[in-house]
């Protein structure tokens, strides 16, 4: 007879710094069941960017996730070029892969250093955080701003980058690769650290495939998928770089396929600096497009995103679905909670670096009937609306 | 030995280096050149056209007509506005350029709000070249 | 009882100092953790923010005290006076400034008791609400209180034998003399003392033993319903155990070098015994900044499986190496 309480994590818990939450059925401190619900912050942007046009499209999406703004706006803009068969010229291209990459850098070394907090560590995360500052300068000098980076538009980017502005980048990315490989030293070796993370949440090759995970989540677990290396978009059929694998399946494995992840990040944007093209940085592109649906991947800093644009040949789409990589990951990881202590709950939950805003979706599914719940405006102001 | 957390040495060290903190109010701020700012509009080389309007994400940009002079000009609420620079990209005039300034936090919404004054304003000259 | 002996208990040696000292190590963590981690730490109230702590304990002694009704609160604040005096009772027996207030042969014992009793009454802190929260705090308070505490009683022993006696003032006046006369015994003073300063590291609940309030785990462990003035006192029994514990390893440990035989002595053996106890802090707080948290599994078997055992490795070793001469002999 098992003596199985129910103990809530969130939706407001220090460990989630986002509000979902994760019900788990605890026998003493080990879990023996977990579920999650996720739908707390749903937003409705799917909804809205039905309301607004292709050029105003760019700056929503990049509000789905203000971490991985560059891969979002990247995945939008490609699929409107590939509904309206846009050709973006190559230097575009290569700026493209450029901040698509420092962004994945200041992404990677952020829930490296939210790792390091989670289990306490708070000097590893200040460093870490300290060391990533210095490429949000240069996305700041490059961009125009720290975060949201407004870079990517439809038929190229915003900006260009000047002789000045690529000898400081290539001069900040050294000192960040010694960094790197200073934090990649103390994370391998730290006792106490591999202590809390080796072993946690195995994933194991067969279960990351079968359960759909991406991103790191996968690599992680030695499955060799990177939609960069495998359906190649913006410039990188052109530069070499390797996919990042660890044998290890746990949680230590998938935060270590980040920092050589860094590292590899860091080679590329060397490449393309080195072999950027001349030319126009876009082309223009009239506001209203033809008909037609576009679907384009991106390997976001989480793993693989997916945005899907249809249009009825106006200047709005029609449709704008969304895919992030969380979704995917948050069930993938969610059984192996299972036998773990709530003590490793943090340590596995931060592996598989969760943006739970991008997460939300609004479709309840009653899963023992397999019956879609629908509310309809009329409902929604019938039942909650009413005073 | 094993046993020894590995950061040991750097935090001892750490200890006599000079903080990395920068104390922002107290000391002025180093942003990039660069940097997407606070918008400035030019009333003279404005048109009217009404494309930024169209074009903000956020609809920060609402369009008023002046009866006196028969035409119409953007007023920008900077408490909407998300420093995209969209405005100034698809204005044709140059009449929106950007600027570095971003401190510009206010107590009130209605001092964020760029508003031309009516008398500035001047009517349009039908066939002007710009 | 005389009035010079009420000033020393009251005023300098005694209750006031005391506080001012508790109020002082708080900032000295804050401020050193802080520069280890690359921050500045508090700069605002005082010079270089010296007066932050204080300014948070009258902070909290203002605001309101919300009592969570499912709690027992007339224990918890009998829990919360107590506590914080056992600290201040126990450190009278320490040689603070160089001499003690009060001394006799087995003070040590007594000492060692108190802070156990101290430590446990933190245990009713936690217990005394009804949140899952406090009570997953609680007990795992009470098994790291079980892992600890026998290996700080078992490595006290150390030096007492080797000063060969149970008094605290006496044996930080011998322990130089006897470790210099033998040398042998450095061997197992040095092991005992990275023990003890583990052992006093769990007590002190910081990194990486900060297992009973491990903020992404039970929020704030059997601290999280408290609030206002019981929280202000709270932080005043950590900050006094601080105290107790930086104190008391270093007079175990390093003994005192100045004797203090006139009023001028005083203050150069009480400032030498200051920074024996900032340089006790000063490990401690770079093993807190260096390291994660561990699971309370890991800590009952680094505790049990080894530094329970070592303890007692290194008083069989004190043992030997006292008892050597007399075999030879």
């Amino acid at each position: 007879m098992s003596y199985a309480v129910d103990l809530l994590f969130g939706p407001q818990h220090p460990a989630l710094h986002e509000p979902e939450r994760f019900r788990f059925k605890v026998d003493g401190e080990i879990i023996v069941d977990v579920d999650v619900k996720i739908g707390f912050i749903h937003r409705g942007i799917e909804k809205l960017a039905e309301s607004k046009n292709f050029i105003q499209n760019i700056y929503l999406t990049e509000r789905i996730c203000g971490i991985c703004n560059v891969a979002h706006t990247l995945c939008y803009v490609q699929a409107v070029e590939d509904m309206a068969g846009i050709e973006v010229p190559e230097r575009a291209k290569y700026l493209r892969v450029i901040v698509h990459e420092l962004n994945r850098i200041h992404s990677h070394l952020l829930i490296l250093g939210v790792a390091a907090e989670l289990l306490g560590w708070e000097t590893e995360f200040m460093y870490l955080w300290r060391d990533r500052e210095a490429i949000m300068d240069i996305i700041e000098d490059v961009t125009g701003n720290r975060v949201t980076s407004a870079f990517n538009t439809i038929g190229g980017v915003r900006r260009d980058i000047n002789n000045t502005q690529k000898e400081r980048m290539l001069k900040v990315l050294d000192k960040v690769e010694k960094d790197t490989r200073f934090h990649k030293k103390v994370l391998e070796e730290d006792p106490l650290y591999r202590e809390r993370m080796v072993n946690m949440g195995v994933l194991k090759t067969r279960d990351a495939i079968e359960r759909c995970a991406v991103g790191p989540t996968a690599r992680g677990s030695n499955v060799d998928y990177d939609v960069r290396a495998h359906d190649p978009y913006a410039a990188y059929d052109e530069i070499p770089f390797n996919v990042i694998r660890y044998k290890e399946c746990d949680s230590w494995a998938r935060m270590m396929v980040r920092v050589d992840e860094t590292l590899e990040s860091i080679n590329i944007i060397r490449y393309a600096l080195k072999h950027l093209p001349g030319g126009e940085i876009r082309v223009k592109v009239p506001p209203r497009l033809p008909a037609g649906e576009g679907l384009s991947r991106v390997e976001a800093p989480r793993g693989e995103l997916i945005h899907h644009v249809f249009c009825k040949g106006d200047v709005k789409p029609y449709r704008l679905k969304v895919r992030t990589p969380t979704f995917a990951n948050i069930l993938a990881i969610a059984p192996t909670f299972i036998g773990h202590t709530i003590a490793d709950v943090p340590a596995i939950l931060v592996s598989i670096d969760p943006c739970f805003s991008c997460t939300d979706r609004l479709t309840f599914v009653d899963v023992s009937s397999g019956k879609v719940m629908k509310l309809s405006l009329g409902e929604i102001k019938r039942m909650y609306w009413s005073r | 030995m094993k046993i020894i957390p590995k950061l040991v040495p750097t935090v001892v060290k750490t200890v006599f280096k000079k903080p990395v903190t920068e104390q922002y109010p107290y000391e002025p701020p180093k942003p990039s050149p660069n940097i997407r700012g606070k918008i400035v509009y030019d009333v003279d080389k404005c048109v009217g056209c009404g494309l930024c309007a169209i074009y903000c994400p956020s609809g920060a940009i609402e369009m008023i007509m002046i009866k006196e002079v028969k035409r119409r000009i953007p007023i920008f609420h900077l408490d909407r506005c998300m420093f995209c620079h969209q405005c100034v990209e698809v204005c044709r005039f140059g009449a929106i350029t950007g600027s570095r300034e971003f401190e510009i936090a206010a107590y009130n919404k209605n001092e964020l709000k760029i508003i031309t004054p009516k008398e500035r304003v001047k009517p349009l000259k039908v066939g002007e070249k710009k | 009882m005389d009035l010079f002996k009420l000033v020393e208990v009251v005023v300098f040696p005694g209750l006031m100092y005391l506080v001012v000292l508790a109020i002082f190590f708080e900032w000295y963590k804050r401020k050193l953790v802080a520069r280890m981690q690359s921050r500045l730490g508090p700069t605002y109230t005082g010079f270089r923010g010296i007066l932050q702590p204080l300014a948070d304990f009258l902070k909290l002694l203002f605001k309101e005290d919300i009592e969570v009704t499912t709690g027992d609160q007339k224990m918890l604040t009998l829990v919360l006076l107590v506590a914080p005096t056992l600290f201040i009772f126990s450190l009278f027996f320490v040689p603070v400034t160089g001499y003690t207030i009060f001394s006799f042969e087995g003070d040590l014992l007594l000492v060692l008791f108190i802070s156990s009793i101290a430590s446990l009454l933190l245990y009713l802190v936690g217990w005394t609400f009804r949140s899952s929260f406090t009570k997953a705090g609680a007990a795992r308070l009470l098994l790291q209180i079980v892992g600890f505490d026998i290996a700080a009683i078992a490595l006290a022993l150390v030096p007492a034998f080797e000063a060969e006696s149970l008094c605290i003032a006496t044996i930080s006046e011998k322990i130089s003399s006897a470790v210099i006369s033998n040398p042998l015994l450095l061997i197992p003073h040095g092991f005992a003392f990275i023990l003890f300063l583990l052992a006093q590291q769990a007590d002190l609940e910081e990194d990486p033993f900060d297992i009973p309030h491990a903020e992404t785990e039970l929020v704030a462990g059997y601290i999280t319903e408290i609030s206002g003035r019981k929280l202000a006192f709270l932080d005043l029994f950590k900050d006094l155990q601080m105290v107790y514990v930086s104190f008391f390893t270093a007079s175990l440990f390093f003994g005192v070098i100045v004797k203090p035989l006139s009023a001028v002595l005083v203050i150069a053996s009480s400032v030498e015994m200051f920074l024996k106890a900032l340089l006790v802090l000063f490990i401690l707080f770079t093993i807190e900044a260096a390291s994660t948290r561990i699971r309370i599994y890991n800590l009952l078997d680094a505790f049990w499986k080894y530094i329970i055992p070592l303890s007692f490795f290194s008083l069989s070793l004190l043992f030997i190496i006292k008892a050597l001469p007399g075999v030879l002999l």
